[in-house]
Order: C-alpha cells, then sequence, then structure tokens
C-alpha cells in the first residue's frame, strides 16, 4: 500500500464501554487489519483482537495487554517484538471439570493445529471468585474475592518457564437475562469486560509478561435473532483461541531506564529471569516513535490515549463508532483529527505515514495565518 | 464477550497433580505448593469521583495530565483510607462543566510481601 517507512500507530478501542466497533466478540479485528496495513506498524490491546475462537495473526500487528499498553503510552515501558513465546495457562479452580477439559482441548488444539508452544498448566489454590459490576458511568468494571491466588498460580508458571500466560477465570453466568440477551441482539454493554480487565492487569503488572484472559462460561442455546458482531462468541466451547494466538507472539515488555523520577517499573516477579536484558535500541519500540492514535471520538479519556495527546502524538478521532461516554476532544479539550470512520482514519493515518498533512485532503483550506510579529 | 448478572456458581475442583508429558510433549499440569501461612492479600478498590476541572491541569481547559490524574486517585485512595493503593484501571467517564471530570476505576492494595519475595 505504501513503501514510506511504517508509522507506529495506536489503536484503542476501550473495553466495556459499549462500543459499536469493537465492543463485541473482536469485532474490532477488520479496523486493526485496515489500520496495520496502512500504518505498517499496528500497537493494540486483546480486546480489538479476541474472537473467541476466531483471531487474525499479523506481523504488524503488536498485541499489547491494556495495563502494559498505558505503561507504554506514558514511555515507562518499551515493547520488544519476539518470534514466539511459550504461553502458560492459568485455570481458575472455580471451573467445572467439563468445562475445564474444553479448555485444556482448545490448548491441545492450538498446539496441534497451530504449532503454538503452550504449557504449563496451573490451577489456582481457590476459586478466583470474579465479581461483576456496572459503574456510574454505565461502564462494566469487575473484582476478584482472591487475586491473590491469580498472582500465585502467575508466579508459579513464571518459574515453570511460561513467557506469557493465559488466564482462564469461570465468570458468573444468567442465560435469561436481559443484559446478555441486549448483548446477543447487538445493544448493551459488555458486562464481563471489566472484570476481564482487572484480571490481565494485575498479572502483568505483577509479572512483567504479557498476559490475556478468555472467560469460562456454558454453552448458550441458539439463537436465531444473533447479531453478527456477537456472533464469534457462539462457534465454540471456549474462548481461549484468540487469546493463545494473540499471545504467542506478544512483544516483550521492557522498562525503560530510569529518568530520574523515580517512575521507572520494577517487577515484583517477571523480568528478573535470566535472558530477559534490554534488547538493543533499535529493536525496541517506544512511545517516543508513535506517529498516531485512534480512539472513538466520545472514549478519549483513558490513560494511553491522554499520553499520547499530551506528547503531541496526532489524535484521530473517530466519531462513527458511538460508545455509552461522551468524553470527547472538545470537553478535554484535546486537539483532534475527525474521522467518521475507520475507512477514514486509515486513510488519515496512510496521510500521516506519507508526510501529507491531513488539513490538506479536507475543505475549505484555511489560508495560511501570520505569526505574532511575522 | 457476553453480559451476565447471576451470581457466580463456582465450585472448587480437585487441583491437577503432576503429570508426565505425553508423547508430543504434551500440556503439563504442574502442582501448587500450598498457600503460605497467611500472607496480606491485594486487595481491589473500586472508586468513582468528581475532580474540580482545574485541579488536574492548570487551566480549565488545558488537556488533562494523565500523571497528574494518577497521583490524584492515589490521594483519593488514600483518603478512602487504603494508605498504599495505587490505581490499576481507570479512565475519565464523563466531563461536566460544573464538576469536571469523573474518575472511575479499580485501584489495588499493593501487596506488602511482594519486594521480599523477588
Amino acid at each position: 500500500m505504501s513503501d514510506a517507512p511504517p508509522l507506529a500507530t495506536l489503536l484503542v478501542i476501550p473495553t466495556g464501554v459499549g462500543c459499536a466497533l469493537g465492543g463485541y466478540a473482536g469485532d474490532g479485528l477488520p479496523a486493526a487489519r485496515l489500520l496495520a496495513a496502512a500504518s505498517g506498524c499496528l500497537i493494540t490491546h486483546p480486546n480489538v483482537m479476541n474472537g473467541a475462537a476466531l483471531y487474525w495473526s499479523d506481523r504488524r500487528i503488536h498485541y499489547v495487554e491494556g495495563w502494559a499498553l498505558d505503561r507504554f503510552a506514558a514511555a515507562e515501558l518499551a515493547l520488544a517484538p519476539v518470534a514466539g513465546r511459550r504461553v502458560g495457562l492459568l485455570l481458575d479452580a472455580g471451573i467445572e471439570p467439563e468445562l475445564r477439559a474444553r479448555q485444556l482441548q482448545a490448548a491441545e488444539a492450538c498446539r496441534a493445529t497451530l504449532g503454538l508452544a503452550i504449557g504449563p498448566v496451573v490451577t489456582t489454590d481457590v476459586p478466583l471468585g470474579v465479581g461483576l459490576s456496572l459503574g456510574p458511568s454505565g461502564t462494566s468494571w469487575g473484582s476478584l474475592e482472591r487475586p491473590d491466588a491469580l498472582l500465585r498460580a502467575g508466579e508459579k508458571l513464571v518459574k515453570a518457564g511460561a513467557t506469557a500466560i493465559a488466564a482462564v477465570a469461570r465468570f458468573p453466568e444468567d442465560p435469561g437475562s436481559e443484559a446478555l440477551a441486549a448483548y446477543r441482539h447487538g445493544s448493551g454493554v459488555d458486562a464481563l469486560a471489566g472484570a476481564e480487565a482487572v484480571i490481565s492487569h494485575l498479572l502483568v503488572q505483577h509479572l512483567g509478561i504479557p498476559c490475556a484472559h478468555a472467560p469460562a462460561l456454558a454453552p448458550l442455546p441458539l439463537d436465531p435473532d444473533l447479531d453478527p458482531r456477537a456472533a464469534a462468541e457462539e462457534l465454540g466451547h471456549t474462548f481461549l483461541p484468540c487469546v493463545l494466538v494473540g499471545l504467542s507472539r506478544a512483544p516483550d515488555l521492557v522498562p525503560l531506564a530510569d529518568d530520574g523520577s523515580g517512575r521507572a517499573i520494577r517487577w515484583p516477579v517477571g523480568p528478573s529471569r535470566p535472558g530477559h536484558g534490554r534488547p538493543p535500541a533499535g529493536a525496541l519500540l517506544e512511545a517516543s516513535s508513535l506517529g498516531a492514535v485512534v480512539a472513538p471520538a466520545g472514549a478519549l479519556g483513558g490513560e494511553a490515549v491522554l499520553a499520547c495527546a499530551r506528547r503531541g502524538v496526532p489524535l484521530i478521532a473517530v466519531a462513527g463508532n458511538a460508545c455509552l461516554l461522551q468524553v470527547s476532544g472538545e470537553a478535554l479539550g484535546l486537539e483532534v483529527l475527525t474521522a467518521s470512520s475507520y475507512a477514514e482514519a486509515a486513510g488519515l493515518v496512510l496521510a500521516l505515514r506519507e508526510g501529507l498533512d491531513p488539513g490538506s485532503l479536507r475543505r475549505p483550506l484555511q489560508r495560511l495565518e501570520l505569526a505574532p510579529g511575522g | 464477550m457476553r453480559p451476565s448478572s447471576a451470581s457466580t456458581r463456582n465450585k472448587p475442583v480437585a487441583l491437577l497433580s503432576h503429570g508426565p508429558a505425553g508423547p508430543e510433549g504434551g500440556i503439563i499440569a504442574a502442582g501448587l505448593d500450598p498457600p503460605a501461612m497467611d500472607p496480606p492479600r491485594p486487595v481491589l478498590v473500586p472508586f468513582c469521583f468528581w475532580l474540580p476541572r482545574t485541579a488536574g491541569s492548570s487551566r480549565p481547559l488545558d488537556p488533562p495530565d494523565p500523571a497528574a490524574l494518577r497521583s490524584t486517585i492515589r490521594a483519593h485512595l488514600n483518603d478512602l483510607g487504603w494508605a498504599d493503593a495505587q490505581p490499576l484501571r481507570w479512565a475519565i467517564t464523563a466531563v461536566d462543566p460544573l464538576r469536571g471530570l469523573q474518575l472511575e476505576g479499580v485501584g489495588m492494595r499493593q501487596d506488602p510481601t511482594a519486594q521480599q519475595r523477588r
């Protein structure tokens, strides 16, 4: 598409805020693929890429969990692409035996059919006790009764050689709930997403390696009116394959040197392991090299977007991706390039990559202004 | 992912024991050591509060500084009695001309044993 050098681009579609695009079962993936083609280098998070049994692997797309993505955007972490990694499997002791066997078979399938390096498997010593909740804004949040059990199991996996962790927790469910029906019919918030993010944030913050989460849920009865955006979650017995594929080539998380502010990240457990030294400078992706950030126009209040905007990274706000929130560039005092859709956003990214002023593509074209004293 | 509203019906199941690798070097279920003697547990703390707009920026319409907002959240959690808590996941979820910025999220009280375990 372009022979210009890649333009590192950050794509954020926040989890659990009801995004019309990307708020369901990996339905942000087509937008990610297009932006990867336009930019040549896309950094995004599991909520965008995970479609349960469906996934897409693209060397231009870097799969970075949300907590690490925030730290990357804040220039506290760099990303180091890897050829592959061993994904340990962390299972909640609260998963029933049959559902647990389904998770293990999904992992075995990814080994046998995709050639992924998976294992070992660790089960938490007590059920994690996932709780779901909605915040005052209507966005989904969640909690764990036993985060200590999650972190202990994660430590065990790291000690056993895992360089990434796929966590599977038993989530509460109510097949007859109105919220579930609304979600399956394409209106409503992903109520599981908040708790999923808490689980993966806890693991990454504690261990310093890529981690992502798939919920364990019983299959649902057939719904002939299922919305296409939710359909990927009804193809199989687990949501695990996309997580295993995404993690299998997720970049290393490299703490950047302490700048004297005392804010340099030090992992309690993870990167002290042998061989986890800092890669050569040219091999690292750093926030300072970001050329664009793309986010829904009403959801610009996340840490990664704010950090990029503060650094002057061009912020492309996609007005066509409505969500529950109305935290816009105007409300926050941020300068944005507005795109009506991800197709237009991809065009803007390509323009930036080619060194074109996006303003030259819009009409009216304002006259040059003389600077004061000019 | 799917929404849900019911309480969990989790039931603990027996832990997998150590197992030999299969012919292909199959997935090995690693056993877990018994939990330590009642170590301090990390605790998750949900929060939601309004921050007057000028508190996170020098002028009312200055873009918010995420580092300053993290400090503000830490201070809020401290006021709630969680002296060592850090924001784990947060966002500005509403902006109001009178009340300012709504900050919503989950904090975590750091595990005091984390450094000792290194």
